[in-house]
């Protein structure tokens, strides 16, 4: 195949671009790359197309309550967008666990999405903030769920000449609670992520959102799993009943590993602590 | 073997090489250019030896394709003395004893630097938090914390 | 105190300019890529180059049919195997090409054809093994033994038994350069340019493969980018490969190993499995310890005898016990070689005496310190090897420690915080760890542990340190120009020191058992005092020198010590030696006073002398995810007289770290032989968001044989981290830790059932 390298600098060029077959897009680089290098030269890409100096795709604006973000946006900028520190703080939170300064300098979040490890730092997050994703190809664009876009290791829903141009969510009422645990505190990989949100009036629950990540292929929403609290009173037993919930969940999906003597009582740890603290933060106006 | 040719600022020079289209930023500076101060130490953005300023920000040069830095600014450890003179940063290397093998030193110079020149008057913490994509396994980071946190009270 | 003197190499590493071995380019260099074993144990049947050799830019390959010398000696790992592999990862042959790339990925199309063995991977199932033996005709090489007294007398004066299993994990140096080497064909010898640990051992197997006496054979250093023990044999063989390749084109060769190569080839840390009995009376004295262990060499012998040697001479501790006995079996797997890393055989039996110190105590409902305390060896004691110690600092750590921690202070405040905070889910914990460390390579050393270095004044008073030790970023040769500066009384301007080179600098020996301060160091202060020497003989000739008079040099000056007005300039003295046709070169040759060990006895004086450390180190743990925080640590260490106190503080830092990961995240994962974790995605080290605050305390007790009273220090910081931490986990769980690392899974698993809430 003809070797080919396209930088675009506007969407429609891109859209273009990315229309002919056998183009590999490129955002950040900082997983593409680790994958090339791995790769025999014959299977090495030959088209590629320089996503990151499409500056519409690196925009953050907020309309009404309606928070629009540019796939193209890096880690660094999430974290230090003011619109993001104001309104939705955690996404600035997930985002400063995310690698090393290095990493977050690059890395992009749509290229994040795309790259879909089960693991990723931010995809609990877009799930329980029930986010969508714009994907665009030349006169055409869907938008779809994250939850829906996302199918598993490595795996979307993005099609050939599709790019993700965006991921927008609705800014929720109440503060989201994120927890990351890495076996270090830099350039960590989640063993285990989530996170969740809570709203209360007085001792009654009014609505929990809660996604756990790194323990499934795909985040797992555990919203379902806490329904039968609506309306009801928050108490210990049911606590201990959603985290053991989420732990028969984990295991329905990624069976008995030998993983499983750290990950389940830690999955059933992590639950408890989300639902406590957010119940503190529900509290608060 | 299709090569593409890529033009940019290398400290500030500029600079044009013939390369390969999945050739790393990391490739270009140490086997085409021989500017062989950037370091390999992993090739997966690991261990921040190789790591360079894009722009003004750090970035591991191993996981940058060399084509994306077409018309950008580079910079690397070459370009931070003047001459014999060194930058005050690097002094304050020497002032603490922040360096032994020397390996992680350069990316841990650029690391710093992108740092200072956004922030010049970071927190400890901060001053950690921007080193800790790189590995050093000789100083236990604390002598380099301490040349940082130096540069940045001058 | 001296003044402090900036590193001698710094500035070269801060500009880039600093050439490590992959820096270097020669005109014409071509490359070379292992191919190597992907079965744990089996005999090569047979090679097929073919589809790498129809690579573009690929030269050609070769195997062990290329080596005109040795390709293997006995029990060594060798440059490549001529029929059998003994881990994944064994050498068997290289393929040449003309850039490092399409080298590497033409060795991935050599088909290799095995006709396999069985494998074995557990120590204990591969010392009952009765046939299929890795080397040899069985797997344990060999059982070493230290007996003092009778152990079993010692267990019967006891009130309290106290017995515990506990065990270590492979870990590896990582070193931020991965190995590279450099071999440049001469008419008349081979040149090779890499960073090696052993010089002179690296120059003899280049020299023994290509079948050359060592003069044929020149080795330059390249900038070293961190040892900490690796480098070493992992070294000989990469050189002798790249020499093997120059020979054969007659052209350089460079061969730099990817991440995972170097993880893959390199040696490691030996895994232990340690069963302890200790007894005491109930006022805590210590009367009897046995220690039974089993350490994992791996699938060749390299340097494993004498790192169990160091582990048994040191199993009892800085403590004073009656009776010991003391038993390790070195035992092959299949599975990638073990081989010095910082600690050299001390960090597993610190580890694991300093855990079951902690369980003693409990036991006894005592103070851990005050049982160190009670216990600690004081000069005069009889050590558990025989030998009658002088020099013992162990109380004067522990105590330093106290101090410094503000122990009793330290321990109400977590107490507390546990008390409020149990709800939460953070603990925090505090432990300690103490240690008595051999100085240099010690009785079970290979041969004599001596050092060569020259030191050589110019005309112009400028000096020149020729030292045959290597400098891998510890500062052995800031050290170096710190002794001859001190001993001339000049300034440390004028003194450089020369790139390692096997021409020129006698052969010292390796970088190993933090020996380069103490032997080279007086190596040098001999070569320095053969020129005072010379420069007193010639200035003796002057009117003014009456006959035995003593000079002093100091501040560039020579001056009569009874007579302080009479005083010449170094500068001028220098210009009096030469022109009366003398020569200002002085050679210094150090040899380590003579140590005995009786083998069958296991008794003997196994060093000439040991340092001594204690510290401490403050956890938080979060009990729902067993992930442990450093908050604190504080390192005490007797360094003796500090040559450069800024270069110590960097020395104990380091050391720390490097223990904090053997501690709590570091472990090479092995799943049938093949490593899994194979780059630092994978393999953790502590980032600088990890160690929390190192505090090091450094205690100068001057040191009666060191170079201006100086002690090793390199090792004795990494050995006694882990224990530390791991009694601060203990202590914050109420749960004792006896495994290596404490990582989530482990500290998880130690938390009471109902506590994380």
């Amino acid at each position: 195949m003809n070797q080919v390298w396209i930088q675009c600098e506007d969407k429609n060029s891109l859209l273009t671009a990315i229309a002919e077959p056998g183009r590999v897009m490129i955002a950040g680089g900082t997983d593409l790359l680790i994958n090339v290098r791995r790769l025999a030269p014959a299977d090495k890409p030959a088209q590629m197309v320089d996503l990151s100096l499409v500056e519409e795709l690196k925009n953050i604006h907020l309309e009404g309550n309606m928070l629009t973000i540019g796939s193209m946006v890096t880690y660094t900028q999430l974290m230090t967008d003011p619109l993001i520190r104001k309104h939705l703080p955690v996404l600035a939170e997930a985002a400063s666990q995310v690698g090393s300064p290095q990493i977050r300098n690059r890395g992009t979040l749509g290229g994040s999405l795309v790259n879909a490890s089960p693991a990723a730092d931010m995809a609990p997050l877009w799930i329980l903030l029930k986010a969508q994703v714009k994907l665009e190809s030349f006169g055409k664009e869907r938008i779809l769920l994250v939850e829906d876009f996302l199918l598993g290791h490595q795996k979307t829903m993005l099609a050939p000449g599709e790019v993700m141009t965006e991921i927008r969510c609705l800014i929720p009422k109440k503060s989201v609670i994120y927890q990351k645990i890495g076996r270090r505190n830099a350039a960590a990989i989640a063993r285990l992520n989530g996170c969740c949100l809570l709203d209360r009036q007085e001792d009654t629950v009014k609505e929990i959102r809660l996604v756990i990540g790194a323990a499934t292929p795909t985040p797992l929403d555990l919203q379902k799993d806490c329904s039968g609290w609506i309306d009801k009173p928050w108490t210990i037993e049911r606590l201990d009943e959603v985290a053991s919930q989420a732990m028969r969940r984990v295991e329905e999906i990624s069976g008995r590993r030998a993983s499983a003597t750290w990950k389940f009582p830690a999955i059933e740890n992590l639950v408890r602590r989300l639902l406590l603290d957010a119940w503190a933060e529900g509290g608060k106006q | 073997m299709t090569t593409f040719t890529l033009h940019f600022w290398l400290n500030n020079q500029p600079e044009s090489v013939e390369i390969p289209l999945t050739a790393t930023l990391l490739d270009v500076l140490r086997d085409e250019l021989h500017m062989t101060g950037t370091k390999r130490g992993c090739g997966i953005g690991e261990c921040g030896a190789c790591t360079v300023l894009l722009n003004g920000q750090a970035v591991n040069s191993c996981t940058v394709l060399a084509l994306q830095a077409q018309g950008q600014k580079v910079e690397t450890v070459e370009g931070l003395a003047k001459g014999e003179e060194l930058s005050s940063l690097q002094q304050s290397f020497i002032e603490e004893h922040a360096v032994q093998c020397g390996f992680c030193t350069s990316g841990m110079l650029m690391s710093a630097t992108g740092l200072l020149r956004q922030n010049p008057h970071p927190s400890e913490k901060e001053i950690r938090t921007a080193i800790s994509g790189n590995l050093c396994r000789c100083t236990g980071y604390m002598p380099i914390i301490k040349a940082i946190e130096k540069e940045s009270k001058r | 105190m001296f003044q402090e003197i900036p590193r001698v190499d710094v500035k070269a590493k801060l500009t880039g300019r600093a050439k490590y071995a992959d820096d270097l380019q020669f005109p014409n260099m071509i490359y070379a890529a292992m191919v190597r074993s992907t079965i744990a144990h089996g005999d090569v049947l047979s090679i097929d180059a073919t589809k790498a050799l129809s690579q573009d830019d690929v030269l050609g390959i070769l195997t062990w049919k290329d080596i005109p010398g040795l390709s293997n000696k006995g029990k060594e790992r060798p440059v490549l195997v001529e029929s059998r592999v003994r881990f994944i990862g064994d050498g068997i042959a290289m393929v040449v090409a003309k850039s490092q790339k399409a080298a590497r990925e033409a060795a991935k199309l050599v088909e290799i054809r095995y006709q396999p063995l069985a494998a074995v991977f557990d120590v204990k199932e591969s010392m009952k093994k009765t046939a299929g033996w890795i080397h040899g005709r069985s797997n344990v090489e060999t059982i070493i033994s230290m007996q003092h007294g009778h152990v079993e007398d010692g267990f019967e004066e006891a009130d309290v038994i106290y017995e515990e299993s506990v065990s270590t994990q492979r870990v590896q140096h990582a070193a931020i350069e991965p190995e590279s080497a450099v071999a440049v064909y001469q008419e008349d010898h081979m040149e090779v340019y890499c960073p090696p640990k052993s010089p002179f051992n690296v120059r003899r197997v280049v020299a023994e493969t290509l079948d050359v006496s060592v003069n044929k054979v020149r080795l330059i250093s390249a900038v070293v980018g961190g040892s900490f023990g690796g480098k070493d044999y992992d070294m000989s063989l990469l050189a002798s490969r790249v020499a093997l390749v120059a020979k054969r084109y007659q052209k350089p060769c460079k061969m730099t190993y990817t991440r995972e190569e170097s993880i893959m080839e390199g040696t490691k840390r030996h895994p232990y499995q340690i069963d302890y009995k200790i007894g005491a009376k109930k006022d805590g004295t210590l009367t009897g310890l046995s220690v039974q262990m089993v350490s994992d060499a791996g699938a060749y012998l390299s340097k494993s005898a004498m790192v169990a040697w160091r582990s048994c001479v040191e199993s009892g501790g800085p403590y004073r016990i009656p009776h010991v006995k003391t038993d390790i079996s070195v035992v092959y797997t299949n599975q990638i070689y073990s081989d010095s890393l910082r600690g050299f055989g001390s960090p597993q039996v610190d580890f694991g005496l300093e855990v079951v110190m902690d369980g003693l105590a409990e036991r006894l409902q005592m103070d851990p310190l005050a049982l160190r305390l009670k216990n600690a060896l004081q000069d005069g004691d009889v050590h558990a090897t025989g030998q009658v110690l002088s020099g013992v600092s162990i109380e004067k750590c522990l105590l330093a420690l106290k101090d410094k921690s503000d122990y009793e202070q330290t321990r109400k405040r977590i107490a507390s915080f546990n008390r409020d905070h149990a709800s939460g889910p953070y603990r925090l914990g505090f432990g300690i760890a103490a240690l008595h460390r051999g100085e240099a390579l010690g009785a079970g050393g290979e041969g004599i542990d001596t050092a060569g270095v020259y030191v050589h004044i110019e005309k112009d008073g400028s000096v020149i340190i020729y030292s045959g030790l290597s400098e891998v970023g510890q500062g052995c040769q800031t050290m170096m120009v710190r002794i001859v500066s001190e001993i001339l009384g000049i300034h440390s301007s004028r003194i450089r020191v020369t790139t390692l080179d096997t021409d020129y600098v006698p052969d010292s020996g390796p970088t190993v058992a933090s020996r380069g301060t103490v032997i080279a160091g007086n190596a040098t202060v001999l070569a320095a005092e053969e020129l005072k020497t010379k420069i007193t003989e010639v200035l003796s000739q002057k009117k003014w020198f009456k006959k035995n008079a003593e000079l002093v040099f100091q501040n560039e000056t020579i001056t009569l010590r009874h007579n302080p007005e009479v005083s010449v300039s170094y500068q001028d003295a220098i210009k009096m030696v030469f022109s009366q046709g003398e020569n200002l070169y002085g050679h210094g040759w150090w040899s380590a006073p003579k140590l005995v060990w009786d083998w069958k006895k296991g008794q003997g004086d196994a060093y000439f002398n040991y340092v001594y450390g204690a510290c401490g180190c403050e956890v938080k743990v979060n009990i729902e995810t067993g992930k442990t925080d450093i908050v604190r640590f504080v390192a005490v260490h007797d360094v003796g007289t500090a040559l450069n106190i800024e270069e110590v503080y960097g020395q104990i830092c380091g050391g720390v770290a490097m223990g904090i990961g053997y501690g709590l995240t570091e472990e090479v994962q092995l799943r049938e032989g093949k490593i899994i974790n194979d780059n630092f995605d994978t393999y953790l080290m502590p980032t600088a968001m990890d160690i929390g605050e190192i505090e090091p305390v450094i205690l100068q007790e001057h040191s009666a044989i060191g170079p201006l009273g100086a002690k090793g220090l390199g090792e004795p910081v990494t050995s006694i981290v882990a224990p530390a931490i791991t009694n601060a986990i203990s202590d914050a769980l109420q749960s004792r830790i006896v495994d290596l690392p404490a990582d989530l899974e482990r500290v998880l698993a130690h938390v009471k059932k109902g506590d994380a809430r």
